[in-house]
């Protein structure tokens, strides 16, 4: 049983990597006006594998998204949306020019090119769930974040966070994967028509229709020590119905270990927040209103997500063991609460 | 083999990555017997990346090792091992013989060799622990296996499943990412000593040490028809006490969430794995109390692999204090139900 070796010189094809921490640290330095010592350690990995960059007193946050998750556009689109928020006084962590005034590194990993962004380091801890002024804080930056984006004139190319995005592709994602019983997949069809039907009747235009996160949850924001909040991680922006950018949050919050472990009322939490939010940028009651429903969508969308990922984590998690079954509980048990009535 | 797309070396360096399922059909699942159609895609990804393909008659899991996680002779020793195993009838998933007569290959990765086996299917379905006759059978199997080891001639190189590796590693390890917590080290290491010195009198001789599964967990063995049992996995395997294998299985058991909150439920399964066990080899009394030490010694051993693992996953799962506090909670659980 000798060893032997099939593919010669050549590097055996792959479909994923993790580009090395200090083969980072060296192109930081050369890239980046950054002086040494600096350190990178490889921070998490998920959609984007993220390093942490020390480098003198400062931290900085390296981004590289998992290769053909975001298109060079893509990450275009979101430079130029946080200089822009950041321009008008929205507290978001910025992109950092490398020497040449660029933001965008292309990274030849082995799988294809994957695009690199250095951010400023958003000081400081996630929010306090139970920090009632800091959840008022978190919902008045968002009501800003949505009402400075509105005033951007400008058009972005990536794909809007609509019905297609968050419930047409992420059904037939696990319907690709998956050989549900009839049962499961006439609910599926029942529940996403019903929510198509609902969504279909809501006004698309500005404010209720734009630029949104896309991701908010209570550790995409940092307080520092004298309660200044930084909104960070952008990477899932793009238009949609701001119903959706907040039902998102309570998505968030009703399944977060946190609330449930301190015993909080999440629909409490949830009203500091607006209380925030309101003092920006008010909701019409249809809004209001639709924030459970879009916090089912994002239920799905989160869902399918995680067969997006299957290059990455493989199939064992999403196809064998509960993983979809008690997705699916908790789906039904939800939809019991939302009132699908306009107002 | 000529034929392969050059990669080019302009490409940045990467620490680890993740195999082209597509070229792994194409350059190494071709390269055996299998009947077409075939399909393959990544099945998981941990200490290994396994990838299942699928063929016109049954599936196969292809193992890919990580990079510096096994040698090329730490494959052949688990690869004899398994044919050692089946010839005395132990059923295990046996590695496929390739076309060229070979049980395994070496892969040039970007960051370095990775060995890739190709394993036989174990038939059925995951132990139902539920089911008595099923945790009888699993535990007559794992003492006829540890029989079995005992007449094996070979003296292999496999890193043991010594105290060093199963406890002394994992808790510098843990240390590492506790430096802030200096009560839970504390408490750690006074752990640690008490079970060392109830260790002490477990002799290293056969059969109560010798060559041990490494990982027999309830997930690793398969039952088809509910009676029919294949064992998987020996990526772990290496020399230790039998009691170990023993208090890995115990330890899944009590891992099983749902049986977390039924103890009763837990320990009848336990019993009846024992007396299928001792139907093969009778465990001694101090075998018999160390094995509870061993389940403590497999959560620990486990936590310390998670934080080997950071390198893969990022640091912010060990700089999340609700991660350490719950593996504390456990530790701390488990030695007051065994201590």
């Amino acid at each position: 049983m000798n060893s032997f070796n099939p593919v010669n010189d050549s590097y055996f094809p792959v479909q994923a990597s993790v580009l090395s921490p200090s083969a980072l640290e060296d192109y930081l330095l050369l890239k980046y006006p950054l002086k040494p010592p600096l350190t990178c350690h490889l921070f998490n990995t998920h959609l984007n594998h993220v390093y942490r960059i020390e480098a003198g007193d400062s931290i900085f946050f390296l981004r590289i998204p998992l290769f053909n998750w975001r298109s060079l556009l893509d990450v275009e689109e979101e430079v130029d949306l946080l200089n822009y928020l950041h321009e008008n006084g929205v507290s978001v962590a910025r992109p950092i020019k490398d020497n040449d005034g660029q933001f965008i590194q292309t990274i030849d990993a082995p799988e294809g090119h994957r695009y690199a962004v250095l951010f400023s380091n958003a000081a400081g801890n996630p929010c306090n769930i139970s920090d009632s002024k800091q959840v008022y804080l978190f919902g008045q930056l968002v009501g800003k974040m949505h009402r400075c984006s509105d005033r951007f004139q400008r058009s972005f190319k990536k794909f809007p966070l609509d019905l297609d995005e968050l419930l047409e592709r992420p059904i037939n994602r696990m319907n690709s994967f998956l050989s549900f019983n009839k049962m499961t997949a006439d609910y599926l069809l029942a529940v996403k028509e019903q929510l198509m039907g609902y969504v279909w009747r809501l006004p698309r235009d500005i404010p209720h229709y734009g630029i949104c996160h896309g991701d908010l949850h209570f550790r995409n924001i940092h307080f520092d020590s004298n309660d200044q909040p930084t909104l960070f991680d952008f990477d899932c922006f793009g238009y949609s119905w701001r119903g959706y950018e907040l039902g998102s949050l309570v998505y968030n919050l009703i399944h977060s270990p946190q609330v449930a472990a301190n015993r909080l009322d999440w629909q409490k939490v949830f009203g500091e927040f607006l209380s925030g939010y309101d003092s920006e940028k008010v909701l019409t009651p249809g809004e209001f209103n639709s924030i459970k429903v879009f916090g089912v969508i994002r239920h799905i969308w989160a869902i399918g997500l995680n067969f997006v990922l299957y290059q990455t984590n493989g199939v064992k998690a999403i196809m064998e063991g509960p993983f979809i079954n008690d997705n699916i509980a908790k789906i039904k048990t939800f939809m019991g609460q939302v009132d699908f009535s306009l107002y | 083999m000529n034929e392969m797309n050059q990669h080019t070396h302009h490409s940045f360096p990467v620490q680890s990555t993740i195999l082209s399922s597509a070229a792994l059909l194409e350059k190494i699942v071709s390269r055996y017997p299998l009947e077409a159609p075939l399909e393959c895609f990544l099945y998981s990804e941990h200490l290994n990346h396994v990838y299942r393909v699928k063929s016109n008659s049954s599936p196969y899991y292809l193992r890919v090792s990580r990079f510096e996680w096994r040698t090329p002779r730490d494959i052949e020793e688990e690869i004899d091992l398994l044919l050692f195993l089946h010839s005395h009838n132990v059923p295990v998933a046996l590695p496929l013989k390739s076309k060229d007569d070979r049980y395994y290959y070496v892969i040039n990765a970007p960051e370095g060799e990775r060995c890739a086996v190709l394993f036989h299917n174990a038939e059925g379905r995951l132990l139902n622990y539920s089911d008595k006759k099923q945790d009888y059978i699993f535990g007559k199997l794992s003492g006829k296996m540890h029989n079995v080891m005992d007449i094996s001639e070979k003296k292999y190189h496999r890193e043991h499943l010594g105290l060093d590796y199963l406890l002394d590693e994992p808790l510098s390890r843990i240390a590492q990412v506790m430096k802030h917590r200096p009560d839970d080290i504390r408490f750690l290491s006074e752990i640690s000593r008490e079970v060392k010195r109830r260790l002490e009198y477990l002799p290293k001789t056969k059969p109560i040490f010798g060559i041990c599964h490494g990982d027999l967990n309830l997930k690793n063995v398969y039952f088809k028809d509910s009676v029919k049992p294949t064992l998987f996995d020996f990526d772990c395997f290496g020399c230790g006490w039998r009691a170990f294998d023993i208090g890995v299985f115990l330890y899944s058991l009590v891992q099983t969430h749902e049986l977390s909150s039924n103890r009763v439920k837990w320990m009848e399964a336990f019993n009846e794995f024992l007396a299928g066990y001792n139907e093969e080899r009778i465990l001694n009394n101090d075998e018999y109390k160390a094995i509870k030490l061993f389940g403590l010694i497999r959560y620990i051993w486990g936590y310390g692999i998670s934080i080997l693992f950071v390198k893969h996953r990022g640091v912010r799962l060990v700089q999340d204090e609700a991660y350490l506090d719950e593996n504390m909670r456990i530790i701390k659980d488990f030695a007051r139900v065994i201590l």
